[in-house]
């Protein structure tokens, strides 16, 4: 039995703020948009569970879906409303699912969802349930002061809902993970005990060294990308599209152009979302999914860690 | 066969990368206020698109700031004549 995707929701806070209202040169503002393609941002004040609950509750009344067939639920995030317990046993409670339900956290950012599909894929395998849903949220604008600019005009908060069926045709055909832990820095909310000694870290606002990042990406994606193909004896051109993990407009134009990936076959949202962190594929899957249809995608996410995951499916 | 820069090319590469009328061996991020993150990102693009796609291969360019610092690295891979 497999892993498979039945139904995709996404929730986006109502508070949006764009760009150009910065109070920043036009001639700044131009280059930011220019270079990251990003022209709002979403952002919420309410707790990550709260925006959990509503996307949840909201998906099983829409879809008529009963909550008892949910065996588990696993929930991705790096801003989690409590250290401990696990916000996934929170989401239970408070979305009135079953006792006998898995629950988890994954504490992955932008290869989250790739991670969240892995570890769905051998629940599965295990027997241990038919049925379940993968929840990828992210305050990061709870760690983002306004005068962090950087981070500002890019990330958005996001909520998005995976539900997972058990499946008797495979269509998930595999999966390639890889950590490099000696980026840990370069995208990071700081402890500020332990960082204290550091001066790049005044607070526990998020820092990013967007270079450092940049850098990574344009190397650890081509070889992911070219390893996953490898592994499935495929080439690119048997891929119908690539669905990056949505980190900026530079980013993405410059892996496509080094993989020397047509434009078309690229799907992007980042200019009308900004970077969801791990909601950005799945918000792309849900906004294109009548033309993903039983097409072959490639999918990669990538980024804080450094962390990187890919996988490849016949949608 | 390794695609390499020289220093006059570097030069024009940051030039037009930060959109200012000129650098010089002495610019760097703390004397031009256009090299700031968002330059950095246009310098190490720009640059890995002429050295076809060797720059993630050096390390800690992602941290060199100035024109000194970039000539030092590239030098040390052999991308810099």
């Amino acid at each position: 039995m497999h892993l498979g995707i039945k139904k995709l929701d996404y929730l986006l806070p109502r508070n949006c703020k764009n760009i150009y209202d910065l109070r920043l040169s036009k001639k700044k503002i131009k280059k930011i948009i220019e270079k990251t393609g990003i022209k709002k941002v979403f952002f919420t004040k309410e707790s990550l569970i709260t925006n959990c609950e509503k996307l949840i509750n909201n998906f099983f009344e829409k879809n008529n879906i009963k909550k008892s067939r949910i065996k588990f639920l696993i929930l991705v995030t790096q801003s989690p409303d409590y250290i401990l317990p696990s916000n996934s046993c929170v989401l239970q409670y408070k979305c009135n699912f079953n006792n006998d339900i898995i629950t988890f956290d994954i504490n992955q950012g932008c290869s989250g969802f790739i991670y969240g599909l892995a570890i769905s894929n051998s629940i599965f395998k295990s027997d241990l349930a038919d049925e379940g849903i993968l929840i990828c949220a992210d305050r990061y604008s709870k760690f983002i002061s306004n005068n962090n600019i950087s981070c500002r005009v890019l990330f958005s908060d996001a909520f998005s809902l995976i539900y997972l069926k058990k499946k008797k045709k495979r269509t998930f055909l595999s999966f390639e993970f890889g950590t490099d832990g000696s980026g840990y820095k370069s995208l990071i909310v700081p402890n500020k005990e332990l960082e204290k000694k550091n001066k790049i870290f005044k607070s526990n606002n998020l820092f990013m060294s967007g270079s450092e990042v940049f850098v990574f990406a344009i190397k650890r994606v081509p070889e992911i990308i070219k390893k996953i193909l490898k592994k499935n004896s495929m080439t690119s051109n048997e891929i119908d599209y690539f669905l990056f993990h949505q980190a900026s407009k530079l980013v993405i134009e410059t892996l496509s152009e080094k993989m020397q990936i047509p434009k078309q076959k690229i799907l992007n949202n980042f200019s009308e979302v900004g970077n969801t962190t791990s909601s950005s594929i799945p918000i792309i899957l849900k906004k294109y999914q009548k033309k993903l249809r039983k097409k072959k995608i490639l999918m990669v996410g990538f980024g804080v860690g450094f962390s990187w995951g890919a996988s490849i499916i016949n949608f | 066969m390794i695609k390499k820069i020289t220093e006059k090319e570097l030069l024009v590469i940051i030039k037009n990368s930060l959109e200012v009328k000129a650098v010089s061996v002495n610019s760097s991020s703390k004397n031009l206020k256009e090299w700031d993150s968002l330059g950095q990102l246009n310098i190490l693009s720009v640059l890995d698109k002429k050295l076809r796609g060797k720059l993630s291969l050096v390390n800690n360019i992602s941290k060199a700031d100035s024109v000194k610092k970039l000539i030092a690295i590239l030098k040390k891979k052999s991308l810099l004549i």
